[in-house]
């Protein structure tokens, strides 16, 4: 029982979309190739501009702030809630945070995260 | 007064507990029906979509005697490879998603455009439901 529950509204969990400050977490991918982890993360309404994206101590954290759209328009139907973008979580993997890349193309931004070079499979060419 | 009929609002209920879910479990299917977002300034309604990676030429949008259909389908990226998801929770594949629209809009004036990722459409009123300031003359 919890006493601090004194009204319905209280403890009802608020649905997202109705408020216009919540965050999100956005849809993304994380996928592993031979040399980097891949993220993919549905940001729309974000422009560069808008992206903090740290990497620190194994963990990535993102920040996207999409623009603003609509100011002054009356709403007549809100389905989905336009806020801040936030995600962060250890990288499982060890990667070189200096050569982090990422780019942001319709609403989409891939970040590409090397694994140190000495993780990374070589070729050994064998001479004879 | 509300551009949509309100008959529609269950099924928005529906479409925003799917997105109360969504944020607590995490997306497992595709969302056939995006939700919109609708909003109305003096001269039009404006209809939008969230469609992520989508290019322009992937977005189909119609106006048909009062309804406007939203269609598009964006394709799964194909795995190259050696690569391997460790996390996968993005959606692809198709969707269609129609709104009947009770204002009076000029059909010739209908526009669409796509921004970072987000799909606006603009319906513009007829000329009758516009707002018109009268003047007022002494006699």
């Amino acid at each position: 029982m919890n006493n601090a529950c004194r009204t319905d509204s209280a403890c009802t969990p608020t649905v997202a979309t109705a408020q216009p400050a919540m965050s999100y977490e956005p849809a993304f991918d994380l996928i592993e190739t031979e040399s980097a982890l891949v993220l993919r993360a549905d940001v729309p309404g974000v422009k560069p501009e808008g992206v903090d994206l740290t990497i620190e101590r194994g963990e990535l954290r993102l920040l996207a702030k999409p623009a603003a759209r609509h100011a002054g328009a009356r709403a007549l139907r809100e389905e989905f809630g336009v806020g801040d973008y936030h995600l962060s979580f250890t990288l499982p993997r060890d990667v070189d945070a200096a050569n982090v890349t990422a780019a942001l193309s319709d609403g989409v931004l891939t970040v590409t995260l090397p694994k140190p070079a000495a993780l990374q499979p070589r070729r050994i060419a064998v001479t004879g | 007064m509300n551009a949509f009929p309100t008959v529609l609002n269950p099924a928005s209920l529906v479409r925003q507990m799917d997105r109360a879910l969504d944020q607590f479990f995490g997306a497992t299917s595709p969302r056939a029906t995006p939700p919109v977002n609708a909003w109305e300034d003096e001269q039009a309604l404006l209809v939008e979509m969230e469609l992520p990676g989508f290019k322009i030429d992937q977005v189909e949008v119609t106006w048909e005697r009062g309804t406007l259909t939203i269609r598009g389908a964006r394709p799964e990226p194909s795995a190259a490879e050696g690569e391997r998801y460790l996390h996968r929770e993005r959606t692809f594949g198709r969707f269609s998603r129609s709104l009947t629209i009770a204002h009076d809009i000029d059909p010739a004036g209908v526009t669409a455009t796509m921004t970072d990722g987000v799909l606006t459409v603009r319906l513009p009123k007829s000329a009758v439901a516009q707002p018109r300031r009268i003047t007022v003359s002494a006699n």
